[in-house]
């Protein structure tokens, strides 16, 4: 049975294209030239902090505005009841907004790995090219690529480690 | 990143004579220490030596592992260990952890085999060791 809209004229179709084939009436044509553009990544991408993939890994030195927390007293004197409206007198606890320059690491298809302080950055540098000047590198199987690719390297490292931590 | 607050790795240095860090973060790469270890072999990339435990402690070290009971009687045994079958002058500072003033643990038992060998320098208190990043 055809679909019901096959005998929709235009109008009453919104401007909906119907297939070429008629086997697959129900199909809409409507915006394919731009839908055989489009691409569509299935990885979640934050605005926010990944770049344009440039096909190498990336380590940008840049500002940002990391949010922090407020920490909530422990004690049951001092909790704060959500159950209570914010008055005059009771005032919302808000995170922390401050700017900070970062160096922050981005995989080869511009995703954001992490981030570390640019002093941290430098040191990891000086070590890095002080290690490849004294042989290091030539013990170090697969060999090095670059920088970059290491410290992405590395904060994958913490990221995926497991945490013994225990707060005992 | 995990990493000892700087005025106690500098005290160290300055006081202690250390220059070795057995338990070497990432952010103790290009730091003032002439050697440091790690147990992530690819590290050598940045200059650090893999595997801390794989030749005896020598010389003045600062060692600072993961809380865990196990890992740390690891070390205070190896410590200990180090010190009695080398000729040359050796310390090992270690950062021990001590939950709640409970001093039960296989590592402080340990240290109070061996008296003549180890002591406790001091209680640092929780306030003061804030970990940078």
């Amino acid at each position: 049975m055809a679909p019901k809209d096959t005998s929709y004229d235009n109008l009453e179709r919104q401007g909906f294209d119907l297939h070429p084939d008629p086997l697959n009436n129900w199909k809409t044509a409507h915006g394919d030239t731009i839908r055989q553009k489009a691409v569509f990544d299935m990885q979640p991408t934050n605005p926010e902090l990944d770049i344009q993939p440039t096909g190498n890994y990336e380590v940008w030195i840049r500002e940002i505005s990391p949010i922090a927390q407020v920490k909530l007293a422990r004690t049951e004197a001092h909790r704060i009841d959500t159950e209570i409206p914010i008055s005059p007198t009771k005032y919302a606890t808000l995170p922390q907004v401050s700017d900070a320059t970062r160096a922050c690491a981005y995989t080869p298809d511009g995703k954001f790995v992490g981030m570390l302080s640019t002093k941290l950055y430098n040191n990891l540098a000086n070590a890095f090219h002080h290690a490849m000047d004294s042989g290091y590198h030539n013990q170090v199987m697969p060999p090095s690529k670059d920088l970059n690719s290491e410290l992405v390297s590395i904060l994958y490292y913490k990221r995926n480690a497991p945490r013994k931590f225990i707060n005992k | 990143m995990r990493a000892l607050p700087n005025h106690i790795l500098k005290a160290l240095q300055a006081w202690a004579i250390v220059t070795k860090d057995r338990s070497a973060s990432d952010s103790s790469f290009g730091s003032s220490f002439k050697e440091v270890w790690s147990k992530r072999k690819r590290n050598m990339i940045f200059g650090s030596k893999f595997n801390p435990l794989a030749t005896k402690f020598t010389g003045f070290s600062v060692c600072h592992h993961l809380y865990d009971d196990s890992v740390m009687l690891t070390l205070v045994r190896y410590g200990i260990y180090s010190s009695l079958s080398t000729e040359s002058a050796t310390a090992t500072f270690l950062l021990l952890q001590n939950w709640k003033s409970l001093n039960a643990n296989a590592y402080m038992q340990m240290l109070r085999k061996y008296p003549e060998h180890c002591t406790i320098l001091g209680i640092i208190p929780q306030a003061s060791v804030t970990y940078r990043r």
